[in-house]
């Protein structure tokens, strides 16, 4: 059985913007991936672990909701 | 192009080289009869490592060299580290590499139903290995280039 897909969005290129314009590069480090990683998440092309999901929300000193939200495919 | 794009393309360049030589040294093995005489495993034996061997020196070449030539072009340094989505990319390739041998492992042993020869399905078995390497690693350049 295939489950239908929801879509993940997030608010990463927002909150770099609103912490002093922060770099993908320094998100990069701060979380310890790759930029390539980074750009991926932003462009919503890679869907993240739980772990790293939660290691950016840190960076931004944010909830996790405020920087990832899922949408069900019902809705 | 980023630190795993090119490391992908190193080893595809070094493949490629490698087993161009490997080719001629195979052929000049077969025009010589060697393949076909009673001691054309211990000449096949003898070959694999050698391939072995120059993959290694190969690579390394190859990295050296694109290191050098990057660091002069881009000013960049490596400090990339592999993170969770590389070692997705890295399955994804494998298993896809994986397939293409099945297939061309499959494909050698119906050649044998229809008369392939031992020492030929060794060898093809061979360049089944690096074929599938080769696929691997496109696949993988593929996905990184496309964003995954």
């Amino acid at each position: 059985m295939v489950k239908p897909k929801g879509t993940l969005e997030n608010n990463i290129r927002r909150l770099r913007f609103d912490h002093d314009e922060m770099s993908q590069k320094a998100l990069a480090e701060a979380v310890g991936v790759s930029r390539q990683t980074i750009v991926a998440i932003e462009a919503a092309k890679y869907s993240p672990s739980l772990e790293l999901a939660f290691l950016i929300a840190n960076v931004f000193e944010t909830p996790l909701e405020d920087v990832f939200n899922y949408t069900p495919p019902d809705k | 192009m980023s630190y795993q794009e090119r490391n992908i393309v190193v080893y595809i360049v070094s493949g490629i080289i490698v087993m161009a030589v490997y080719t001629m040294h195979m052929q000049a093995l077969f025009e010589a009869g060697l393949l076909e005489s009673p001691n054309a495993g211990v000449e096949i034996g003898w070959s694999v490592l050698k391939l072995i061997g120059g993959s290694i020196i190969a690579t390394i070449v190859v990295t050296i060299l694109v290191t050098i030539i990057n660091a002069i072009i881009t000013k960049e340094t490596d400090v990339d580290a592999s993170d969770e989505r590389d070692k997705q990319i890295d399955l994804l390739g494998m298993k896809v590499g994986f397939i293409a041998f099945s297939v061309i492992f499959i494909g050698i042993f119906i050649g044998l139903i229809f008369g392939l020869t031992t020492t030929m399905a060794m060898i093809a078995m061979i360049y089944a290995m690096w074929f599938s390497s080769i696929i691997e690693s496109v696949v993988r350049l593929y996905v990184y280039r496309q964003g995954f």
